[in-house]
This record gives C-alpha cells, structure tokens and sequence, in this order.
C-alpha cells in the first residue's frame, strides 16, 4: 500500500500518468502484482510503440518489472503481443509472467 | 465466468467445479467415450506438505484464451463436445482445480484432446498459481511459456 501512494505521488509531482488518450493502462498479476503493490497503473507513452519498449517503459517506472523482462509476455487488449504488435495510446496492456494453471 | 458455445463450454470459477455437469454438457449421441481429466491440488511436494493452492487470473483473457484451446481441439481432432473449467482462488489440498472433458466417437480422440487442452492451458492461459505450505509459507510456482 505503501508503494501504491508512493507511485501516485510521483505521478502527480511528474504529470506523467492519467493524461487521457495518451496513456495505456498496464495491469499486474500474481507475483508480479505481490511485489509492486499495485494493480494497475497509467503509463504516458508519446506515440505508437513496440512490445519491447513498452517493457522498457514500465520497468523505467516499476524496477521489478526489469527483473523479470526476459521472461515477461505483454497483452494487449487481451491478446498475446509479439515483436509486430504496435501499442497505442489507450490500450490496455497486460503484464504477464510465465503461467502457471492446471 | 462462462463461455458457452456450440459444443464448447469453458470457463473460471469460484468454489468447488461440478463433475456431474461435465458429464451432462459432453453427452452426445455421436460419442462413443468420453475422457475426463482432472488437476489436483497435490499435498505432497518432494518433501514439503501443502495446503492448498490459490490462484490468480486475468479473467478477461483466460476465458478466449480456454476458447481458443478447445476450438482448436474441435477443429483438429475428430470429438463431439468439450467442457472446461478452472477454479480461481483458493483450492484445498485434494480439490479439484481444473477438469476437463472431451466427448468424441472413439477413446483416442477424447484421450488426445483432453491432454491437449491441458498441456496448451499451462502454456498460455494467463492464470498463476501460489503455493501455501503447512510451515506457513507460501510461494508462486515457476511458470511455464509464453510469458
């Protein structure tokens, strides 16, 4: 709890999140969601970008996302990037870690 | 939730899954067998005893992705009808946490598609697993592709 008022903080002194139609909302789940402390949070991009400088992005704001950037897996609007997939401003992207169901 | 199309019923729940309803969604007069698989919760690991598991999921992608699965089993392999479901949250040790059904003319069919479903769904549907252990601790098994 203590992180999520600290990256809501940042947010505000640096204007960076919540500016409408240029953000893309990431979200986080299982351990990944554990060690940040939040659900999800608006990230300000400056235009159309890849998968992998998305990841970057995000690990800019969230250090944990860098540890696991070689195994992360983005999804957009719910469907599994790869090195083609453009995202925008607006989608929504999924921070996924290797799954484990059954 | 549930996704229920021609043939297909797949889904996420809450609380403990119904076999009895697996076995009447897959009934078909065409199938001559119908194969059921089910996971688990495991209470001994290696040396270590569990509890139970819970699961996380990103409900909104799991339930096209389980979709996805079993259209592909439908399209490829000659079966009648497939039910699946998954339980979120926390599963005791000894539960049910995902079943599987596939209906099909003959054994291989059924067989085959229900291994399928399940070695696909730990690939790619976006659901992880915690484990609790009985000294108190707990920790997010390993997963596997495609993240």
């Amino acid at each position: 709890m203590a992180r999520k008022l600290e990256i809501a903080q940042e947010a505000q002194e640096t204007g960076e999140f919540c500016q409408g139609d240029r953000t893309v909302r990431v979200l986080f789940f299982s351990v990944l969601r554990e060690m940040v402390g939040i659900r999800e949070l608006d990230l300000a991009i400056s235009g159309v970008t890849s998968a992998n400088d998305l990841i970057a992005a995000i690990a800019d704001k969230v250090p944990e996302v860098g540890e696991f950037a070689s195994c992360i897996r983005l999804a957009v609007n719910g469907i599994y990037a790869d090195s083609n997939t453009l995202i925008r401003p607006g989608d929504e992207v999924a921070v996924i870690t290797p799954v484990s169901g059954g | 939730m549930v996704a229920e199309r021609k043939a297909i019923s797949v889904g996420l729940v809450v609380g403990r899954i119904d076999q009895n309803e697996a076995m009447s969604f897959v009934a078909d007069p065409k199938a001559g067998g119908i194969a059921l698989f089910a996971g688990v919760t495991r209470s001994i690991t290696g040396s270590r005893e569990t509890i139970g598991l819970s699961y996380d999921a990103f409900e909104k992608m799991a339930d096209p992705v389980l979709g996805e699965i079993a259209a592909e089993v439908i399209n490829r392999m000659d079966v009648c009808r497939i039910y699946v479901r998954h339980r979120t949250g926390a599963v005791p040790a000894g539960e049910v946490s995902v079943l599987i059904a596939v209906s099909a003319p003959h054994r291989p069919a059924a067989f085959e598609g229900c291994r399928y479903i399940i070695d696909e769904l730990k690939h790619r549907v976006p659901i992880w697993k915690k484990e609790h252990f009985s000294d108190g601790s707990e920790q997010w098994v390993d997963g596997k592709g495609p993240g």
